[in-house]
This record gives C-alpha cells, sequence and structure tokens, in this order.
C-alpha cells in the first residue's frame, strides 16, 4: 500500500488538470461575482458608514484568520506526508470489540486530504473485510469530525466554543452510526474476514 | 499576544515539522510541496469568502435571523440548521462563512452546529463526485439512512447544553 500522498497522486490523475483549473476558474468568477454584488447591495442599502462598517470587520476577520489558515494549511501538509494508511488499517484490525469502533473514529478523525484519500482508505476497509460497521463509523468520522476541518475551518470560522460544543455533541455519532448500520443488516459484518 | 488557539497550531506545526525533517526521506520538502498547493487553492477563496461575508453580514437583517434562528426560538433552529445543512451544494468555504454569518447575526449555537454538521456529513457535491463512484450506491444508501439523525441529534444536544 502507498503512502497517503501517492495514494491522492494516484486519485488526482483522475480528473484532468485542465478541468481542475477550469473548475477553479469558474469559482474564482463565482467568489468575486459574490463580493461585488454584496459590495453594491451593501453600499445601495446602508450607505456609506455601512460599507466602512463591513470594511473594518473584514480587516478584523482577515487579520484574525490568515495566521491560522496558514499555520492549519502546514499542519494537514505535514499530516499527509506522515500518516501511512496500510499501518493504520492494520492497527484497526487488531483491535477487538468497541475499541476497534473507538479506532475507527479516531482514525477517521485524522485522516487528512480531501475525499480521495478517505475514500480510498475506506474501499480498503470494505474489501479487507472490515465491514460496514467499521466503515460507516470511519467515513463518517472523517466527514464531521476531521481534526483538518476542525483546524482550518471550525475554530478560525466559528471559534473555538463552537467548535469544541459541535465535538462533545458529535465525538460519539460515528460509532452510533456504524452500530446503527450493523444492527440494520442484522449482524456484525465486519466479523466477516476474507 | 498570541492566542491559545494559535500557539497550539504553532506547537503541532512544530512537532510535526521535527518528525517530518527526522525521517530525512523528503517527507519536509512533499509536505512543502502540498502546501504550496493547498495555500494557492484556499488562500485566495478564504479572502473572497471573508469580503462577500462582511458585506452580507451589513445586509441580512439581524432581527429575521435571530427570531427563526435565534435561541429564543427553541428547537426549531435544530430543524432549520439541519435541512439546511443538507442542502448547500458547495464546498468548505461557504458553508462555515455562511455559518459565521449566521452566527454573527444572532443564530444559536445549536442551529449551527445542525448546519455544519449535516453539511460535513451529506455535501452534495461530495457524495455526486466521490461516494457514488468509490464507495457504490448501497453503501451511500446505508450511510445516509444511518446518519440523517445525526445532525438533529447533535444539534439538540448542543441546544441542551447551551440552555441550562
Amino acid at each position: 500500500m502507498p503512502p497517503l500522498s501517492d495514494l491522492n497522486k494516484d486519485m488526482s490523475h483522475e480528473q484532468p488538470k485542465k478541468t481542475r483549473s477550469k473548475k477553479r476558474t469558474f469559482e474564482m468568477i463565482a467568489y468575486s461575482a459574490f463580493c461585488i454584488v454584496g459590495a453594491y447591495y451593501c453600499y445601495h442599502l446602508k450607505g456609506t458608514a455601512g460599507f466602512l462598517s463591513a470594511l473594518a470587520f473584514q480587516q478584523e476577520m482577515l487579520i484574525g484568520l490568515l495566521p491560522r489558515i496558514i499555520m492549519a494549511l502546514g499542519i494537514a501538509s505535514l499530516l499527509w506526508v506522515l500518516l501511512d494508511p496500510e499501518k493504520l488499517k492494520k492497527t484497526i484490525q487488531k483491535r477487538k470489540g468497541w475499541v476497534k469502533l473507538v479506532y475507527a473514529t479516531i482514525l477517521g478523525a485524522v485522516t487528512p486530504g480531501g475525499p480521495s484519500s478517505s475514500f480510498s482508505i475506506l474501499n480498503m476497509f470494505l474489501n479487507s473485510g472490515l465491514g460496514y460497521l467499521i466503515g460507516i463509523t470511519y467515513i463518517t468520522a472523517w466527514s464531521m469530525l476531521g481534526v483538518q476541518r476542525i483546524l482550518i475551518w471550525d475554530i478560525p470560522l466559528l471559534g473555538t466554543e463552537q467548535a469544541g460544543l459541535r465535538f462533545i455533541s458529535g465525538f460519539w455519532l460515528p460509532a452510533f452510526a456504524g452500530i446503527f448500520a450493523a444492527w440494520i443488516f442484522g449482524k456484525y459484518e465486519d466479523e466477516k474476514r476474507p | 499576544m498570541m492566542s491559545p488557539s494559535l500557539l497550539i497550531l504553532v506547537a503541532l506545526l512544530f512537532i510535526l515539522g521535527y518528525k517530518a525533517k527526522e525521517r530525512n526521506d523528503g517527507s519536509i520538502t512533499k509536505a512543502y510541496e502540498r502546501f504550496k498547493q493547498q495555500i494557492a487553492q484556499f488562500l485566495p477563496r478564504m479572502i473572497l469568502v471573508v469580503i462577500g461575508t462582511g458585506f452580507l453580514l451589513q445586509i441580512i437583517p439581524a432581527d429575521l435571523i435571530s427570531t427563526h434562528l435565534g435561541k429564543d426560538a427553541g428547537w426549531l433552529p435544530v430543524l432549520y440548521g439541519g435541512f439546511a445543512g443538507m442542502l448547500v451544494p458547495a464546498g468548505p468555504a461557504v458553508a462555515f462563512t455562511t455559518a459565521a454569518t449566521l452566527a454573527g447575526s444572532g443564530a444559536a449555537p445549536a442551529a449551527m452546529v445542525a448546519f455544519i454538521t449535516a453539511w460535513c456529513i451529506f455535501a452534495i457535491h461530495r457524495i455526486l463526485i466521490y461516494e457514488t463512484h468509490l464507495a457504490g450506491p448501497r453503501f451511500l444508501l446505508i450511510r445516509c439512512v444511518v446518519a440523517a439523525p445525526i445532525p438533529f441529534i447533535a444539534g439538540s444536544l448542543t441546544h441542551l447544553m447551551t440552555n441550562v
């Protein structure tokens, strides 16, 4: 099994560079249009005072966010090269019962990169007989508790308190989803090993 | 003065950087390349979204949001937040800044938890691009069924925690 960085590189070939660059250009145009329309309506509806107040808010937010975003992206990049999915998979396979669920949750939370890496790991789990219990727990943890997402988006944009509330109220829910999935299918499919 | 959250990020960066350097196998160069790609991808969007949000916050009537999504609206914000989060067909820049905009205008933390959790789990673009192809429709169906209550459970727990 190649390291996560190589795995992502392989997946990225699926989407040609031209398509990606077109998509990015379109997104940038859409975001720019959002700013221009916002600026126009802000000035039109709230006048100069409202416009200046919006500028002050933007300045404050950017000054607060930029260092965090830069740090968080650095951390995410380092995690991306340091984590080895094969080792992580073996770690989960060695565990029994609910400990396996805890490991799947933690692994989901720390898996760096976008969906290409997490879905590759998920496929690896499903193909190696870890079943829906672990697969659903892992992918739900990745989607809702991803450390990278919490560091890059939750904390900088919504604040530590809100990010903490989201984590505390939801850290057990991926395991709940996994157990629920296994229960619906009448048996713990992770017991099926090739 | 550095805030505690920034200090944690700096400490993590140094620890992981040291680990990567210690490996001596080009990990640090790979990480740096990845970092440059990520900066080029995220930073311009981030800046534009923050600028757009700044204008939006001025335009949206704060009363409207606090009436329907505020703490005084009871459990309804959890429902609104959960369903709205499922329908956002965009990446994290849009979802999180929308949440920040709403939070800044008086939306309850429970609504934000339900909104972000729903978006995280059901991001439509991710389901269509990756999940249907990489995990298959059967897995997708099971996941959607078992994960559907999660945003509402998380939002409700937050509501209980913040209204005690």
